[in-house]
């Protein structure tokens, strides 16, 4: 009952802030309280849980549908938005540049497409689309079936029980997701450039070091977990909002999470692009 | 509540209970009652009277504008907190990642913290009660609407709760269904907990009851000992308006 008090009582006064500020804007104060509280729900779930067997095996189950779903349930869209963002960035900023890169140029352009652009963009919707949304969507049915709270009588915190492995696997599914997009866009940024502007395939090697520059990738992974933990914040906060258990529209709930998820991952985003500028690969003209 | 440890039934009292919806409008106005442990108290009504209301006071869920509940000694906030307290609500539904075992073995695990084999064991005795036994390891979408239900009140009864809440259990029950409902619930054998029920036709469940209130738009309009010559417990009092 707690955790449904409160989270009631917080999505309460924050739908109030919502109310005077309209329903679709982003409240940064709305995700970093409902993360803040979502990392503590789940700390206390993962850590101090004492039931020897009982929480483990639930989680592990839902961990297990979780994993399986978001990690494989996007690749038949990451690959092709992958090779055509790859192609078509490589080719376009090679185009603008006139032809006048050099390999180290060349394999510039390789990192960033694939490291700067490709992977948080795809990223931006696929955390939207596949973590945030069916997340808030149950959740809100579940208030509107007063299901969460039969199972909080019953001891039963369903919320972070099904927040949390629904957050852990977003965040290795982000991570797996960014480095699949990595590869495949640079993979096509490649062989398009070798291709079409007859550039040295030596240009391969040099891009994949900079593809798999530690610092780079770490600092996508470090990305890919912030932002999941946000979407499903945004999830979380939306499937509980008091003001849809009267009246719920699931449609409304998820138009809602859609455009808040997203702004929330692009801002992120930025943020982390605007904090790596000075990683950015420099374009070496001839 | 730890171990095998049944919670003893407990004796629910509510004086002047007033509620509000989301728009400010009265949906519980001026409810008395008082029911034994033990004791099954049914409300009716028709759509809209305050029926489901009711039981989520009773579970915390619905905060009161004014008046008290009593469950034994402790408010409803407090009696949630010691688990005291089980309901089915009218909409409500077993998870669907897990199947009708998993679902009752749930709150053993995580809510009484049972040890698995204890667990288990309760868990297949009361789907067996329940006649559910053949779809212990079916998914939720593989059970009829009545087998549903039974499995939500399968789990619910699985904490053995002080105070059991049930919302409407009957209406999607068919007669075999219905039947071993009320061999579940009638006194003594089957009934361990205080059972407050709501119901839309007051013949399933008032030969079985200790008391039954009926509400009208959230105003108690009658309140009667069900059987008027048992009176094992004492009859339900009400301070609302006599029809």
């Amino acid at each position: 009952m707690a955790t449904v008090e409160r989270s009631s009582r917080g999505a309460a006064a924050l739908g109030a802030i919502t109310e005077r500020t309209g329903a679709l804007l982003l409240l940064p104060l709305e995700v970093l309280g409902m993360t803040a509280r979502l990392l503590a729900g789940m700390a206390h779930l993962l850590v101090t849980a004492p039931i020897p067997g009982g929480n483990r095996y639930f989680r592990r189950r839902l961990l297990a549908r979780d994993l399986w779903a978001m990690i494989f349930g996007p690749v038949p869209i990451i690959l092709p938005l992958a090779l055509i963002l790859g192609t078509g960035l490589a080719l376009g900023l090679a185009m603008l540049t006139g032809g006048i890169l050099t390999l180290h140029g060349s394999a510039g352009i390789i990192a960033l497409v694939a490291i700067q652009q490709v992977a948080p963009f795809l990223a931006s919707g696929l955390l939207a689309a596949r973590g945030a949304l069916p997340l808030a969507v149950d959740l809100a049915d579940m208030a509107r079936r007063r299901q969460i709270e039969s199972l909080d009588l019953l001891g039963v915190d369903v919320v972070m029980m099904i927040t949390t492995p629904r957050c852990l696997a977003l965040v290795v599914a982000a991570c797996a997701h960014a480095a699949l997009a990595m590869v495949v866009s640079a993979v096509s940024a490649a062989l398009a450039l070798t291709v079409m502007l007859d550039l040295p395939r030596s240009v391969w090697s040099a891009a994949f070091q900079w593809v798999v520059e530690p610092g780079m990738v770490g600092s996508v992974a470090a990305q890919m977990a912030v932002t999941s933990t946000m979407a499903v914040a945004v999830g979380v906060v939306d499937g509980l909002d008091p003001r849809h258990r009267d009246r719920l529209a699931l449609s409304g709930v998820a138009r809602s999470v859609m455009l808040k998820a997203a702004v929330t991952v692009v801002i992120i985003n930025m943020a982390f692009t605007l904090w790596r500028i000075g990683d950015l690969p420099v374009l070496v003209l001839r | 509540m730890t171990g095998d440890d049944a919670t003893a039934a407990l004796p629910v009292r509510l004086r002047g209970v007033v509620a509000l919806d989301g728009a400010g409008r009265r949906i519980l106005d001026g409810i008395d009652a008082s029911l034994p442990a033990r004791g099954l108290l049914l409300v009716t009504g028709s759509g809209g009277a305050g029926k489901s209301a009711l039981l989520q006071a009773l579970a915390a869920v619905l905060p009161l504008r004014s008046g008290d509940i009593a469950i034994g000694d402790w408010t409803p906030a407090q009696a949630v907190r010691r688990q005291a307290i089980a309901a089915v609500f009218q909409h409500d539904a077993l998870l669907p990642g897990f199947t009708v075992f998993e679902n009752v073995l749930l709150p053993l695990l995580q809510g009484l913290r049972l040890p698995r084999r204890s667990a288990v064991l309760r868990a297949q005795v009361l789907l067996a009660q329940f006649g559910l036994i053949d779809e212990m390891h079916r998914p939720p979408r593989r059970l009829s609407d009545g087998q549903h239900r039974r499995a939500l009140v399968a789990r619910a009864m699985a904490v053995q709760p002080a105070v059991l809440l049930l919302d409407d259990v009957l209406a999607a029950l068919d007669d075999p269904g219905r039947a071993l409902m009320r061999r579940l619930l009638a006194p003594p054998g089957g009934r361990l907990a205080t059972v407050v029920a709501t119901a839309t036709r007051a013949e399933d469940l008032l030969d079985l009851a200790d008391g039954h209130l009926v509400l009208e738009r959230g105003v108690p309009v009658r309140t009667t000992p069900a059987i008027e010559g048992r009176r094992n417990h004492p009859p339900v009092d009400s301070g609302g308006r006599d029809g």
